[in-house]
């Protein structure tokens, strides 16, 4: 038997080290800093809702949101297949699936923060960690 | 020993950490393992009032927390107060009616009514939502919308009016605002009682979240990797806990319980708690009236 988190941190780790060679990674990198506490400030839906607005002109949104549902999907909370279906499902949720996914999509936004520190090597503010002073 | 009940009332946002986590937010509040629940550290507090009575009176402080260096074993002994950890008793949501609601949960209350019980104060029975999408509220609650629908947040939850409801917003604003009654009554008007759930879920994503940077001093823009996200006990939260006194265990120097206790800072005292205290957080009221019957 495998523990749940271990499914949703293989997938984590799976998503961002596929991010290694994109040109935007870092911009990617300091989005993804930032989605946990945008999903506790401004709820999930508002989040995804904001993925999915900002990624018509800037890819890494996408990209983003479209790793936040593998992470979910593979934590067996959805079983969507695109991004935008995954903001649809969020917001056609009921209370008690609002509460899931919420508590799912902080677990997996954590993850994919911590492989973008450490695996990525990219801050909060977008910048390669490696060039940090001190 | 005499157990005796504690509240504290934060007058601003309140961060007692655990130090930097490996979770969703940099610098989380510390939380009970098990509920997940909000709680303030015993710890933090003695440390705290440690301090506060130590600047006034050193023997009194010696004897209340013991030495502050233990040399040798003839000069030990262990301080007459007990801290306990103060638990999240009702937490400010923001409400689309009434500006916020201080909500609480059938949870929360057995514990607090278990520990009323315990140093001899009165408590009530505990009314539950009807399930868990309704809310119960005082008769005179200012936070319904069309007189039946609570709005929390994202969350729209039926509501009932209940009086027992409205005895409980009584019993804790008695002991939060024991001498102003517009605080008592702005209170008992905001405050409901939610299914467990929907509480549990509100102390984990309804917390106060600050977005941190540090600027560089040389060319004022912001540090490399310096942006961080601080988690706070919102302002106008309660918490509750328990602290105890035994007679002084100071080697010559005795002294009962109940005139340690005629000692303590005067109710209610004010506080710094936790840190970022330089950005004014962690200003509490600190409410010890209660003593046991």
């Amino acid at each position: 038997m495998k523990m749940r988190a271990h499914h949703v941190a293989k997938a984590a780790y799976a998503c961002v080290e596929a991010r290694q060679n994109e040109p935007n990674k870092k911009k990617y990198g300091a989005i993804a800093h930032k989605l946990p506490g945008m999903i506790l400030q401004n709820g999930l839906a508002q989040a995804t809702g904001f993925l999915l607005a900002k990624g018509a002109g800037a890819s890494e949104h996408l990209m983003l949101l479209d790793d936040l549902k593998e992470v979910l999907r593979a934590g067996g909370t959805v079983t969507v297949t695109s991004g935008e279906a995954l903001h649809r499902e969020i917001i056609a949720a009921d209370l008690a699936k609002t509460l899931k996914y919420t508590r799912a999509a902080l677990e997996a936004s954590g993850w994919i923060k911590r492989y973008v520190q450490g695996v990525l090597r990219v801050t909060a503010t977008g910048d390669d960690s490696g060039e940090q002073e001190g | 020993m005499h157990a005796r009940l504690f509240h504290l009332h934060t007058l601003s946002a309140l961060h007692c950490g655990t130090g930097r986590s490996v979770g969703v937010v940099d610098l989380p509040i510390a939380r009970a393992r098990a509920t997940q629940l909000p709680i303030v550290p015993g710890s933090s507090l003695r440390g705290v009032l440690r301090q506060e009575i130590g600047a006034r009176d050193a023997d009194l402080e010696r004897t209340l927390f013991g030495p502050r260096t233990i040399k040798d074993n003839a000069n030990s002994f262990a301080g007459a107060l007990a801290v306990g950890d103060a638990h999240l008793l009702a937490m400010p949501v923001r409400a689309l009616a009434g500006i916020l609601c201080y909500v609480t949960a059938p949870f929360i209350l057995r514990r607090y009514a278990r520990d009323l019980a315990d140093v001899g104060l009165t408590t009530l029975e505990i009314p539950s939502p009807a399930n868990r999408e309704h809310a119960l509220v005082p008769t005179d609650s200012v936070n319904l919308l069309d007189n039946n629908t609570l709005v929390l947040e994202d969350l729209d939850l039926g509501a009932q009016r209940n009086a027992l409801t409205l005895e409980w917003a009584r019993i804790i604003a008695a002991r939060v605002h024991p001498h102003e009654t517009s605080g008592q009554t702005d209170f008992i008007q905001r405050f409901a009682i939610l299914p467990d759930d929907i509480l549990g879920y509100l102390s984990e994503t309804a917390t106060e979240l600050r977005t941190r940077i540090s600027i560089d001093q040389d060319t004022g823009t912001v540090k490399k990797g310096a942006l961080w996200f601080e988690e706070h006990l919102p302002a106008e939260s309660v918490l509750w806990g328990l602290y105890a006194l035994s007679d002084s265990n100071e080697p010559g120097k005795p002294k009962r319980a109940d005139a340690l206790a005629q000692a303590l800072p005067a109710s209610p005292t004010l506080l710094q708690l936790g840190g970022q205290a330089g950005v004014g957080r962690g200003l509490v009221r600190l409410l010890t009236q209660e003593v046991a019957a």
